[in-house]
Parts: C-alpha cells; sequence; structure tokens
C-alpha cells in the first residue's frame, strides 16, 4: 500500500459542516435563553431534580387560590361586621331610652322607647337576614335560606305564645321558653350548623361560623321583642307590670351587651387575622417568585455573552468555509 | 535488439500512464462518494529475459483500512442504540411535562388543588364545583394522554423493528449476493474494487442496527456476524423473523406474548439483557424502548393514577360513600382492582356521579358522592377534606416508585424528576457515543479521496505521458535514422 500524506475532501466538508450546525444548534439555544430568560432545558438547569421547582410552582398556585379565599373572607367578615354593629348599636340606643323613660308615670314615660325597640327589633331581624353575593351571612350552612323571618311574624309568633299572661314576669317567662323552645325561636331560624373554616392561608382557618343561633345574638333580640311586643298591646291597662317588663329588658340587654361585643370582637379578630394571612401570602408570594426565577431563570449577561462569542465564532467559520472551498489545486493549474 | 526494447519499453510507460490517469479520474469522480475506497495504481519494473523492459501494471488496489471501519461500524451501533433511547426519553419527559406547562401533570394536579380550595371557600357556587370537576377530568384526561402517548411511541419503536428486520434481510442476501459476483470476479481477474465498494455501503447501511464484526474469508468473500456472537451471514445469509402490530396497549408486552419477539433462523432469540447477541446497536435500542422505557414509563404514570384513585376514595373521606364504592377517580367507571395496576392510566376517569359532561352533577363534590339531592348549599365539609386529601403525605403502593410518604404533588414531581434524570443519563452517553462516532467517522473519511493529491499526481502522470511519449519519438526518428541509411 502506497503511504499517503493527504487528507481527504469529505472529512474537511464533514468537521465545516458538524461545526456550522453545532454552532447554529448552539445559537438557537443560546437565543432562546435571552430571550425567555428561562433555561432552555429545564431539566439540565435543576439537575434532573424537579421536586423544588415543581414544589414552588405548587405552592405559587395555591397561593393564588389562598388568595381568592382571604379576599372573599374579607368581604365577608366586613359584611358580618357591619350586621353586628347595626345591631350593637340600635340596643345601646334603646337601652338609653329605656332607663330615660322608666320611672316616669303612665304610658307616655314608656312610650319612645316601646316606638324605638320595634324599630331596633327589625332592623336587628333585616341586619341578620343579610345577604352577601346570594349568601344569607348569618344562616351557617344553609346559606341559600333566610335566615329568620321578617320582624313582624317573629313578634305575631311571640304574641300568641304570651297571650293569656298577666303579669310582667308570665310575660317574660312565655317569651324565654318561646326563645329556648326548638318549636319556637330555632324553629324560626331558616339557617342550618355553622360554616366550616375557610383555608387562608398553609395550615391557617379562619372562624367565621356566626349564626343567628348564636347566645349572644338570641339574647339581644328577646331584649329587643320584649319591648317590642308592648307596643303590640301586651299587658295593656297594666302600667306598672309594663314597667316591670321593660326595665327588666333593660337590664337583660345590658347583659346581652356585653356578649355582643364579645362578638364583635371575635369578628373583629378574624378580619384582622384574614387581612394578616394576606399580607403574608403575598411575601410568601413574592418570596417564592423570586425562589423560581433562581431556580429556572437564566442569567441574562451570560447569554448575551455567550451570544457575542458564538457570533465571532461562526463568522469565522464561515471565512475559513469560504477561504479553504478556494484552497484547491484546481484553482492554480 | 535494443532499440525495439526501448520502443516497447516506452509504451508500456504510455500504457501505465493513461491507466493512472484513469484511476485519478475515478477518484476525482468519487470524491463524495460514501464507501468509496481510494484506488491506487501499483507499478512494478517489468523483467523480461533477466533485463528490465519497461514497467507493469500490477494491478489497482483499493485502499481502506479495515480496522478503522472496523472501529466506526462499531460506534455506529452504540450511537445508534444511545440515540435511539435517549430520543425516547426526551419524548418521555416532555409527555410528563415541567411544572411551567399548563399541560403538564405537575401544573393539572396544581389546578386541581386550587379549584378544589377554591369550591371550598364558597361552596354555594355551581360555577366553582363545575370548575373543580373539570380539573379533576383534566387531570385524568392529563393521564389518558400521557399513557397513550407512551403506548404511541412503543408503536413506533415496533413498526421501527419491523422495518430495521426487513432492511436487515435484505442486506444481508444482498451481500450474499455481491460475495458470489467478487468470488466469480475475483477467479477471473477482473477489477472487482467497485463491487467492493458496493458491498461496503450496503454492510455499512445495517451497521447502526446491530454491532458488526466483519471477517474476512478467502477469495474476496466477507462473513458478518454480531459483535455478541450471533452469524448473520457466512456463505449464507441468516434470515430474522418479526411480526410488528398495528396498535399496542399497555397490557401488551413481549413476555405476555401479545408483542412479537425477534427469531434469527427460525429460533428465538434474546432482545435484550447480557445474553442477548444482539446488544449495542439501534435495533437493540428500540427493543428496549418498546420492552423496558415506556414499559417502565407506563408503570410510573400507573402508579400516579393508583394513588389518585387510593387517595379519593380513602375510608372516611366522603361519609355518603359505603366503603367498596367508587371514590372520586374511578378505573373506566368500575372499581380499582389493585390487581389489574397496569394501564389504569389509560383508563382512569372522574366519577360520572359527579361529572355534569357524564349525567352526573358538580354538587355531589360538595354533598358527597352519594347524595341523592342537593343538601345544604354552604357546607364545605368535604371540600376542604378533598383538599386536604390531595395535599396529605400518604405512603407510595406502587413497587416502581421507591418506598415513601408523598402528597400527590410530590409524587407527580417524582414522576417528572424520574424521567428527566433518566433522559440527562441518557443524553450524556449518547453525546459521548457520538463523540466517538464522529471521531472515528471523520478518521475514515480522511483516508478516503483528496482531490489536492489527485491533481498533483496527475501533474506527475502528465509529465511522465510526455516523458513516455519522447522517448518514442526519439526512438522513432533513430529508427528512421537507421532506414535512410
Amino acid at each position: 500500500m502506497i503511504s499517503r500524506v493527504g487528507s481527504g475532501d469529505a472529512a474537511l466538508n464533514a468537521l465545516l459542516s458538524r461545526q456550522s450546525g453545532g454552532l447554529r444548534e448552539e445559537i438557537i439555544r443560546t437565543s432562546k435563553e435571552m430571550t425567555t430568560g428561562l433555561h432552555a432545558d429545564m431539566g439540565k438547569a435543576v439537575g434532573g431534580d424537579f421536586s423544588a421547582l415543581a414544589a414552588v410552582d405548587h405552592s405559587l398556585a395555591r397561593l393564588k387560590g389562598y388568595g381568592a379565599n382571604t379576599a372573599e373572607a374579607g368581604l365577608f367578615a366586613g359584611v358580618m361586621q357591619t350586621a353586628l354593629a347595626v345591631i350593637s348599636d340600635g340596643t345601646e340606643g334603646l337601652v338609653g331610652s329605656i332607663l330615660q323613660g322608666s320611672g316616669l308615670t303612665g304610658s307616655i314615660g314608656l312610650g319612645p322607647a316601646v316606638t324605638e325597640a320595634g324599630r331596633v327589633f327589625s332592623s336587628a331581624v333585616g341586619a341578620l337576614n343579610t345577604r352577601f353575593s346570594d349568601r344569607s351571612v348569618f344562616s351557617g350552612v344553609n346559606s341559600d335560606a333566610q335566615t329568620l323571618p321578617s320582624a313582624g311574624d317573629i313578634l305575631t309568633a311571640l304574641e300568641s305564645a304570651t297571650a293569656g299572661a298577666t303579669t310582667a314576669a308570665d310575660v317574660q317567662t312565655a317569651i324565654d321558653s318561646w326563645f329556648s323552645d326548638p318549636l319556637g325561636y330555632a324553629a324560626a331560624y331558616g339557617g342550618g350548623g355553622p360554616r366550616a373554616p375557610v383555608q387562608l392561608a398553609p395550615g391557617e382557618t379562619s372562624d367565621l361560623s356566626v349564626t343567628a343561633m348564636d347566645p349572644a345574638l338570641i339574647d339581644t333580640l328577646k331584649g329587643l321583642a320584649t319591648v317590642a311586643l308592648l307596643g303590640r298591646g301586651v299587658l295593656a291597662g297594666q302600667p306598672a307590670e309594663r314597667e316591670a317588663l321593660a326595665q327588666g329588658a333593660g337590664a337583660a340587654l345590658l347583659a346581652a351587651g356585653g356578649g355582643l361585643t364579645h362578638l364583635m370582637e371575635r369578628v373583629g379578630s378574624t378580619q384582622a387575622q384574614i387581612a394578616e394571612a394576606e399580607t403574608r401570602n403575598t411575601a410568601e408570594d413574592s418570596a417564592l417568585s423570586i425562589l423560581r426565577v433562581g431556580i429556572v431563570g437564566a442569567d441574562p449577561f451570560d447569554a448575551a455573552t455567550k451570544l457575542q462569542d458564538l457570533q465571532t465564532r461562526l463568522e469565522a467559520l464561515y471565512l475559513i468555509t469560504a477561504r479553504v472551498s478556494r484552497l484547491s489545486l484546481a484553482e492554480y493549474i | 535488439m535494443s532499440i525495439s526494447s526501448a520502443l516497447s519499453s516506452a509504451l508500456t510507460g504510455l500504457k501505465a500512464t493513461s491507466r493512472q490517469a484513469e484511476v485519478v479520474a475515478s477518484n476525482v469522480a468519487n470524491a463524495s462518494t460514501p464507501g468509496y475506497g481510494r484506488r491506487g495504481v501499483s507499478l512494478s519494473a517489468s523483467v523480461l529475459g533477466g533485463t528490465g523492459q519497461g514497467v507493469m501494471v500490477r494491478g489497482v488496489t483499493r485502499q481502506i483500512d479495515q480496522f478503522l471501519i472496523n472501529d466506526r461500524r462499531g460506534a455506529q451501533a452504540s450511537a445508534g442504540e444511545r440515540d435511539t433511547r435517549a430520543s425516547f426519553l426526551r419524548q418521555m419527559e416532555g409527555i410528563v411535562g415541567q411544572p411551567s406547562d399548563p399541560a403538564s401533570l405537575s401544573a393539572r394536579v396544581a389546578a386541581l388543588d386550587r379549584a378544589l380550595m377554591e369550591a371550598a371557600s364558597r361552596p354555594e357556587s355551581g360555577a366553582r364545583l363545575t370548575t373543580a370537576v373539570d380539573a379533576a377530568r383534566q387531570l385524568a384526561f392529563g393521564l389518558n394522554g400521557a399513557s397513550n402517548a407512551i403506548q404511541d411511541a412503543r408503536a413506533r419503536a415496533d413498526g421501527a423493528i419491523g422495518k430495521a428486520v426487513g432492511d436487515l434481510n435484505s442486506a444481508l442476501s444482498q451481500v450474499q449476493v455481491l460475495n458470489t459476483q467478487i468470488r466469480s470476479s475475483t477467479g477471473a481477474g477482473q477489477d472487482i474494487s467497485a463491487l467492493l465498494d458496493q458491498r461496503q455501503q450496503i454492510v455499512d447501511r445495517i451497521s447502526g442496527l446491530v454491532p458488526l464484526r466483519e471477517v474476512a474469508r478467502d477469495n474476496n468473500q466477507i462473513a458478518l456476524m454480531t459483535t455478541g456472537g450471533a452469524v448473520l451471514l457466512d456463505g449464507q445469509a441468516s434470515q430474522f423473523g418479526f411480526t410488528a402490530v398495528n396498535t399496542v396497549v399497555p397490557e401488551m408486552t413481549l413476555a405476555s406474548g401479545g408483542l412479537s419477539g425477534l427469531t434469527l433462523n427460525g429460533r428465538p432469540m434474546a432482545t435484550s439483557g447480557e445474553a442477548s447477541l444482539l446488544r449495542g446497536g439501534q435495533l437493540a435500542g428500540l427493543f428496549a424502548v418498546r420492552d423496558d422505557l415506556a414499559v417502565t414509563g407506563q408503570a410510573r404514570l400507573d402508579g400516579m393514577a393508583r394513588d389518585m384513585v387510593e387517595r379519593f376514595s380513602a375510608l372516611g373521606l366522603d361519609l355518603t360513600v359505603a366503603p367498596g364504592d367508587l371514590g372520586l377517580f374511578t378505573d373506566a367507571g368500575a372499581a380499582f382492582d389493585p390487581l389489574d395496576e397496569v394501564g389504569l392510566s389509560a383508563r382512569i376517569a372522574v366519577n360520572a356521579m359527579v361529572d355534569p359532561q357524564a349525567g352526573g352533577a358538580a354538587f355531589r363534590l360538595r354533598d358527597g358522592l352519594g347524595a341523592v339531592s342537593p343538601g345544604a348549599t354552604g357546607n364545605s365539609a368535604l371540600l376542604v377534606a378533598l383538599t386536604d386529601a390531595l395535599s396529605t403525605a400518604r405512603p407510595t403502593v406502587s413497587s416502581v416508585f421507591p418506598a415513601a410518604n408523598r402528597s400527590l404533588a410530590g409524587l407527580t414531581a417524582d414522576l417528572l424528576s424520574a424521567s428527566s434524570s433518566e433522559r440527562l443519563n441518557a443524553e450524556t452517553e449518547e453525546a459521548f457515543t457520538s463523540a466517538r462516532f464522529v471521531a472515528l467517522d471523520e478518521m475514515e473519511k480522511a483516508g478516503g479521496v483528496d482531490t489536492d493529491q489527485e491533481l498533483q499526481s496527475l501533474l506527475v502522470i502528465e509529465k511522465a505521458y510526455a516523458a513516455n511519449a519522447k522517448v518514442l519519438k526519439t526512438v522513432d526518428d533513430m529508427l528512421n535514422t537507421l532506414l535512410g541509411l
């Protein structure tokens, strides 16, 4: 065999085309990284272990869900708080009127308080029947049902319950038993059990379980209804008994005021908790987003430098391809 | 007689140089023909009666490096195998999908989690319940689609095996025919270089499919065997047997007899493992995809589907469901049988009771799968329990995953990580084998035709031809001088 010093033409062609193919492939990858800001090969970027990236992405998706939950729960708690404030304000005003009116003889003294009681009772029942985005706020899980019948209907039911009672004590007993009777107030209540807590953040739930069956609300309604009943002719012609009933109701309302305040505090602290959770979720969202960019993000400076380098190399390769293909003995002989 | 011998010497020189020019022309013309071995003319001094009588063309030699070719063929086979494996694993990673891709399994799990959580925040909303059911259905569809894609890849591999086996058989019989031609041409003393080129081209074509060893036999014959030792051609060509199928489903495996194995001259041969005589080649790669890699991928999807079914039908999760009844996800509408895990991901579906598209009602997601009529609209207890069930870390039952407690999202991430790291390993091996192949291929090509060198020798030939012609003319003149006396 003749010893050779030549190098086959095909070798040079293969070398040049392989190099230009490789460079082009790298340019495509680098420009993709530069324009998207993300690693072109995510599997390689995370070393084949997606658990961290998947966890971050899953948490971000959950945080979006929590965002919807906190916004809704915040509005819901706000509406609840407003309704409780309506009841509490009305009750406080009425207690004042009863205290002012007592001691004065005749029906003139209690008159304004009784009228006010009718109004306050009606607005309290209205507040408990508040519907927010088609949900009865105080109905618990039966949110499509109306919480309570109208104030007039309740008073009518109470009227028949107290019919025949001749003393303040008898009337009070009859009212008390109507409110505690499963066939009385509990039957008039259209709602269901308390709502389940709403998820606000990982492992954190908010309590929005207040319903019209809350003892503080029942006690307040009882006091208001008692005074309001006087306006419907209960114990008519017995000013002393009427006064005794009104004063008893005023005292009961004062006592119930503590419970009502406690309820408002409970809802208020839930509101604070929701706001805090919202802030924390937002902070976690941005922290996770930054973390995510750290995992998936390609360094744009790195990519730009690489692209510049690749451009220079590809240009050099073109130049060499052109020169080398002209370098043939055939051109000179 | 020395003048006339000078004349005949010059004539042999002219003949030899024109033969050389002919070979140079053939070399230049075939400068880019694959498998073309550069020709050279071997010359020697002709001796007649003990004295030199011009030049003699001993023959045309085909200059190849058989060791290099064998090495390159070996590298080509391993590159073929690694490339087949890596491209399937790349596809597999894409099928599972990266979390940022909304169509990925991870994103679908996250969407279900979020939809359940939002529904729990407002159980009254029919729209949110429907969204949650949609998300569950999308997750089931995602698994169905992933399973189908894997089975499609298996079917493609099966078809490619069928084609490769056909190529092998036809190439082997062609080599057998060429062997016969070469034997008779060698006997007749003809130039067999073109036939050798053709035979090398055919062998090169199948050397990516199976790792070949070419063994030289007398009279320029070759025998072909795999590096594992299976005889493909030795005088008589062997015949491979394989039957491709049209559709592949998860239950069809080589072991179950649903898919065809490979036979050599009617005898079954192992297609995987250390004992396989075909080890390391594109054919072995295709068998690995069909019978191993894709089956593992399918088993992982089935494991995830099983976890989903069991997770959402746990006892005490939904009080309206009696033990043994269907949970949120079903095995094509029926209860899941742990002995029937294979192919579950292709069959998993959302319970028709909650799916409005299947005649169910979304309120059952809130009130219980066994609920007859809608219950309390604000009741979020079951929705909260379902959200919890999705995130609870429970032991993964399927043995294809390493034993650990995982949430559904964690299991999906592990599924992706397993596919991704396998792909990266396969790509590293692919890069290594293809670099080796490219290096050897370039070395082989460097031994091919160099047109500069050919042109250079053409110049020498031209000069030699002119010199010989000059000798001829001078001798002629001398003879004329004698005749003119």
